[in-house]
């Protein structure tokens, strides 16, 4: 499914060098759960950008669905993105001037689905997370959770294989937290595999799989 | 890629929506759009009207040709001995084409108007200048004879200021025959009657191309004749026409033979015909170029507006071009995203501008008895507000192209 060899990440400013992956080794199966902890500044989020195609590599090969993908251009990778990969952030990062069928609507026309076929799917992923009532609402008329489960909605709208969060319950208070981590459960037990980045022990421990990142590197629990 | 689906990624029915969020910036640039159309393309046709009127040509030989004043001031002066041997010096001289005494010449301000028609009785008679010329005046002026013949030597009447006698015929501009007899066939109007001042008939002997009337702007500009006479007033005006290049010289050799040549008299009012146009002209030449500071000044100015609006618009949307990035647009997506949305406001600024451009445009010809603004200019000026709008805002779509997808994460 997703098979990282020897990755390694640079970061090159004037004074400084940071090798934020070194020798990243990681190889995840179909329909897993794995939870990544870590220190602050281990490597978790660069990690998961270049997991997520968001960002290209240094050294090392990356194999998605048994396609190597170190080498594809913007258009490629913004396509394998868009069709295999659903992302959730901290920060929940809804569009604030669309609505929340809008928001999911997203990724949804970059697919490139005519508009029954988008209506049907922004529904249905707005009716799995509870929030199909209030379609035509801003985001910023909804609470953090249900922010975050719009997110939820708007990652799995396209059903992609790859479900990648950075925190998606760091915003959030332990009930919501809960009712998050719940949801991606259930989308797991679906069959999606789910890659989380976490801070909090208890949530991690609910995943399949706890990896454990330090200093760029993996070290399995 | 086929169509549909280019069409669905543009997004456009989200961009409508998100610019009525976006209500201030949105109206903002808007209305600098569509007030910069409206101005633009009335003073774009205002600026194309004053050129016009500065760059017409009256007729005559403008480059070559000046005009002075000779006025008698002894008791025994003979005025038309004068003339005569005025005239004949000037023509003598080789760089002389030639010259002719008149009682007026375009741009000179004064002039004699008469109103002509086809019947005694007409209600409408057209408005026509006079020119009195003798036989060389066609000559002397450059002018170009389209049908018919000029005057001979004898038809020439020599008259006091005091009558108001014309010779029994006349030489008409072509625009005159045209409002007279309304034809083209300037052959067919040769010998027909017309009456001046509903009294008098003359006869129509020729047709001139163009001979402006004397009074800049005046409505009727292109409506001349010419009759064949020199009236032997105190003061006399000559007007000559030197060879090409040779206007300077000729100019104060021809003062100081007159002046030399006959002490009874003074010369006066010498000046250049270019020299009289640009007098006649220069509030209108400053009133072009003002307007054309003004175009060019205001489109600067709405370009630097709408570039700063635009990069500020992308600047606070960094974050969610990553999170469109991050879900699945390519460079080509957010580029068509940001100049789909611009094309948007600029057309509906365009759209508004037109309405606003024809409003001022109704405003100018009701309040100061101005042109009706052609359809041309306002496609021009749309042009503009869209060429002027793609420069101003690529340099700020091409920094959002630039946008990481790795912004999406950062940050929280
Ligand atoms: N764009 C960047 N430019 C320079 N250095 C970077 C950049 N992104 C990350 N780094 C550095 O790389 C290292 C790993 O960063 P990363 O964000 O992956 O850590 P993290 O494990 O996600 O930390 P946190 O738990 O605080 O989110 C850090 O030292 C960080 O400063
Ligand atoms: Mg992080």
């Amino acid at each position: 499914m997703l098979k990282m060899t020897d990755v390694k990440k640079v970061f090159r400013t004037d004074l400084v060098e940071t090798h934020a992956l070194k020798d990243f080794n990681l190889q995840v199966g179909e329909g897993d759960f794995v939870a990544v902890t870590g220190p602050s500044g281990s490597g978790k989020t660069t990690f998961l950008n270049i997991a997520g195609l968001l960002e290209t590599f240094d050294g090392g090969t990356y194999e998605l669905d048994g396609q190597d993908v170190s080498n594809l251009n913007d258009k490629h990778r913004s396509q394998l993105r868009n069709e295999k990969i659903g992302f959730i952030f901290q920060g929940f990062n809804l569009i604030p001037d669309l609505n929340l069928f809008d928001n999911v609507d997203v990724p949804l026309r970059y697919r490139g689905f005519n508009s029954a076929e988008r209506k049907k799917r922004i529904e249905n992923s707005l009716e799995m997370v509870g929030l199909a009532q209030r379609m035509k609402h801003l985001p910023s008329q909804l609470s953090g959770g249900q922010q975050q489960r719009v997110a939820i909605a708007r990652a799995l709208a396209g059903e992609p294989r790859f479900l990648l969060a950075d925190e998606p319950t760091g915003n959030l208070d332990t009930k919501m937290a809960n009712s998050v981590m719940e949801l991606l459960k259930t989308i797991n037990d679906a069959g999606t595999t789910i890659i989380m980045v976490t801070h909090d022990a208890d949530l991690a421990k609910q995943a399949r799989r706890n990896i454990y990142v330090r200093d760029g590197q993996v070290s399995e629990l | 890629m086929n169509l549909k689906v280019f069409i669905t990624r543009l997004s456009i029915p989200p961009i409508f929506r998100t610019l009525a969020r976006q209500k201030y910036p949105t109206l903002m640039l808007i209305s600098q759009i569509s007030i910069a159309l409206a101005v633009i393309a009335n003073g774009l046709f205002i600026a194309v009207d004053r050129f016009q009127t500065i760059s017409t040509l009256s007729g005559i030989d403008e480059s070559n040709s000046f005009f002075l004043t000779s006025s008698g001031f002894t008791d025994n002066f003979n005025i038309q001995n004068t003339i005569h041997s005025d005239l004949a010096k000037i023509r003598a001289l080789p760089d002389v084409v030639n010259a002719v005494k008149t009682n007026s010449f375009p741009y000179s301000d004064s002039g004699d108007e008469f109103a002509l028609s086809t019947n005694q009785d007409s209600l409408s008679p057209i408005p026509a200048a006079s020119y009195k010329l003798d036989e060389h005046g066609i000559e002397a002026l450059g002018l170009e004879l389209v049908a018919g013949e000029n005057f001979s030597t004898n038809e020439v009447i020599w008259q006091s200021p005091h009558t108001s006698k014309f010779a029994p015929h006349v030489l008409l501009t072509t625009r005159t025959a045209q409002a007279l007899f309304n034809t083209d066939d300037w052959q067919s109007t040769l010998g027909e009657p017309i009456y001046i001042d509903n009294n008098q008939l003359v006869i129509v002997k020729g047709i001139i191309k163009t001979l402006h009337a004397p009074w800049p702007g005046w409505k009727h500009l292109e409506h001349s004749f010419i009759t064949p006479s020199v009236v032997t007033h105190n003061s006399s005006r000559y007007l000559i026409r030197v060879k090409p290049g040779t206007l300077d010289d000729m100019m104060s050799e021809i003062e100081s033979t007159l002046a030399l040549g006959n002490k009874q008299r003074l010369i006066r009012k010498m000046k250049s015909i270019s020299d009289a146009k640009k007098e006649v002209y220069g509030a209108d030449l400053a009133a072009l170029t003002i307007l054309l500071v003004v175009i060019v000044s205001l489109s600067f100015i709405v370009g630097l507006g709408i570039t700063g609006a635009t990069s500020l618009k992308i600047l606070k949307q960094t974050k969610q071009i990553g999170i469109r990035r991050a879900l699945g647009a390519n460079k080509y997506d957010i580029f068509r995203y940001f100049l789909l949305e611009n094309l948007i406001i600029t057309s509906i600024g365009i759209f508004t501008g037109i309405v606003f451009a024809i409003a001022l445009n109704v405003f100018l010809v009701e309040q100061h008895a101005f042109q009706k603004l052609p359809l041309s200019y306002l496609i021009i000026a749309a042009l503009v507000m869209y060429l002027l709008n793609i420069i101003a805002t690529i340099k700020p779509i091409l920094k959002a192209v630039r946008v990481s997808p790795i912004t999406a994460t950062q940050g929280n």
